[in-house]
């Protein structure tokens, strides 16, 4: 197909092409986060889907609707549909609609490979979705019952569905490398004149920040997962300790990656709540600078206490002593995150539509999934609970609110501003509240279980658990179901119609920044004339 | 059809820092070191 060059005087009337041609051959980054966050969506409700199974099981003790070995394909796979599926496209669509509207730049520094990012992802998901259907047809090998971790020697005996997940990661993680070089490329190339770093706004602050970060640890979960293919078809002994390998290696590997990539799905929703809460607040953020300087001491230490996942592997006591100083010490960035937005919020007129309140519900839930972080991170304690439900309910509080609930916030946020419609806002606070009180009636329990001493990944417990598990389980089909009446909301607002009210550019009495300078919805192309920023 | 968004200088630009950001991650994959040396073995081993 022929490529026609306009210049910016002739594109002026170029509206969007239509047709599937206008998804398959885009370029153009608003579609393209529009992608994204459909994506994100359908992983979304598969991953639930499984959750909703695992609690289904775990209603009452005994084994009563699977077996164990779908359970625990249904961990595993639930793991990863929310990390890689759901989290990390959703993040990545926010940032492919807002970045360019952002720093006043038309589109992606590389379009091309925007397309490419995307249109990698549903093969990654094909192939992860055949990893946990192929036991079932014949000759299929059995299921992964490893967990999201793939620890070998277990990882290297699973049947051929392993092969099916670990070309799904490698899938997955060329799509990130690529999708961050876009972002990088863009934050640093594409900026409008006059914004400089320090001007830049928090959100493109934090992807810039995660996009490194998965540039440094994403190779690297690729080597081991390669290394782990070789290990199963061409005889090697990398993690094989009869061969002269080592198991415990490809767990340094994996959560080189692993404990990394927990902040790369924190980040992008600590710049959503760092544009939420000023506008809802009226207020400027508090400590622009320090928030910068957080975010970079976080990535920077969190790229190395990963070893805190592995407390029970037998380290020495030096080792153990450095990973839990390290990751003690995270707190205190993450500790300074928080101070801001409290103090951003500290006498400002405030109001609380749906995104503020997501933002309050973060602060205080994602608060409290850090302190029983520090919990974890203190080696005799995490002696106790490792492989408990504890850890379960831990790392709910801190990915639910910390990265799902700050891209619900988001989408809330700037729905107006990409469909032109103003949500229903009654709607929107009823999904927030039903939202909150089943994730909390879901996961507060589970911290109860895992103390008395409940192990996760066991389909079967013990009798003495089981009232908090059918509390557990009654909170997960209430927090499962309820993010059907965010579908609806999202549809509603998309259609339009009488009952809601028009966006206007500023969709927010208190928003400020040049996103809210374009029209709502914004025109196909924007910012072909960089604004002047002084 | 495809919008004019960039001049040449900036297209090379962000073509250039999109190579050495690749050759970045590329670095990292090869350097989680235990591949390569543990690959060398295997290829000692074979040639015995």
């Amino acid at each position: 197909m022929s490529t026609t060059t306009m210049t910016h005087d002739e594109a002026h009337h170029h509206g969007a092409p239509t047709g599937w041609k206008r998804w398959l051959y885009s370029t153009n980054h608003k579609d393209i986060g529009t992608l994204y966050l459909l994506f994100a969506l359908v992983m979304l409700f598969l991953g639930g889907a499984s959750a909703m199974m695992i609690r289904a099981e775990l209603f009452m003790p005994g084994i009563q609707l699977i077996d164990p070995d779908l359970y625990n394909n249904l961990v595993t796979n639930h793991a990863l549909l929310m990390i890689f599926g759901a989290v990390m496209p959703a993040a990545a669509g926010l940032a492919n609609w807002m970045i360019p509207l952002m720093i006043g730049a038309p589109d992606m520094a590389l379009p091309r490979m925007n397309n490419l990012s995307f249109w990698i992802l549903p093969a990654a998901a094909t192939m992860l979705i055949l990893s946990f259907v192929v036991p079932f047809f014949p000759g299929g090998g059995t299921q992964i019952n490893t967990g999201w971790t793939i620890y070998p020697p277990l990882s290297v005996q699973v049947g051929m569905s392993m092969d099916f997940l670990i070309f799904a990661i490698h899938l997955l993680g060329v799509s990130s490398v690529l999708a961050s070089i876009n972002i990088i490329v863009t934050l640093l190339n594409m900026r409008a004149p006059g914004m400089t770093l320090m001007k830049m706004p928090m959100f493109c602050w934090t992807w810039l920040v995660t996009a490194f970060l998965l540039i440094l640890v994403v190779p690297v979960l690729a080597g081991g997962v390669t290394m782990l293919l070789f290990d199963r078809h061409f005889g090697t002994s990398f993690f094989d300790a009869a061969g002269g390998g080592d198991p415990v290696l490809f767990q340094h590997l994996f959560w080189f990656f692993g404990h990394p990539e927990v902040y790369i799905l924190l980040l992008p929703s600590i710049g959503v709540l760092s544009h939420v809460i000023p506008t809802f607040a009226r207020k400027p953020l508090f400590g622009y600078r320090s928030m910068v300087g957080a975010m970079l001491a976080v990535a920077t230490i969190g790229m190395v206490v990963w070893a805190h996942h592995q407390y029970t592997i037998g380290m020495s006591l030096g080792a153990v002593t450095y990973f839990m100083v390290g990751t003690i010490l995270i707190s205190i960035p993450v500790g300074l995150m928080v101070f801001n937005f409290i103090a951003t919020m500290w006498r400002g007129a405030m109001t609380f539509e749906t995104p503020m309140l997501f933002a309050v519900g973060i602060i205080l839930m994602f608060t409290f999934g850090g302190l029983s972080g520090v919990m974890l991170a203190v080696v005799p304690a995490d002696m106790q609970y490792h492989d408990s439900m504890f850890v379960v309910a831990h790392f709910h509080y801190v990915l639910m609110p910390g990265a799902v609930f700050g891209l619900f916030a988001g989408v809330f946020y700037w729905l107006p501003k990409w469909t032109g419609n103003m949500y229903d806002e009654r709607l929107g606070k009823l999904f927030f509240w039903i939202n909150v009180i089943g994730f909390n009636i879901t996961f507060f329990p589970q911290h109860f279980l895992g103390l008395a001493g409940m192990p996760r990944r066991i389909i079967d417990y013990n009798v003495m658990f089981t009232e908090f598990n059918v509390l557990s389980s009654i909170g997960a089909m209430i927090f499962g179901l309820s993010h059907l009446l965010f579908l609806y909301i999202v549809i509603q607002t998309i259609r339009g119609g009488k009952s809601l009210k028009r966006s206007g550019a500023k969709s927010w009495e208190g928003a400020k920044g040049l996103e809210w300078e374009v029209d709502s919805p914004p025109a196909f192309h924007t910012w072909e004339t960089a604004p002047q920023i002084k | 059809m495809r919008i004019e968004t960039q001049n040449s200088e900036l297209r090379r630009k962000n073509i250039r820092l999109a190579w050495i950001l690749g050759g970045l991650a590329l670095f990292f994959m090869l350097t989680s070191f235990p591949f390569w040396m543990n690959l060398l073995n295997v290829a000692g081993n074979l040639s015995r």
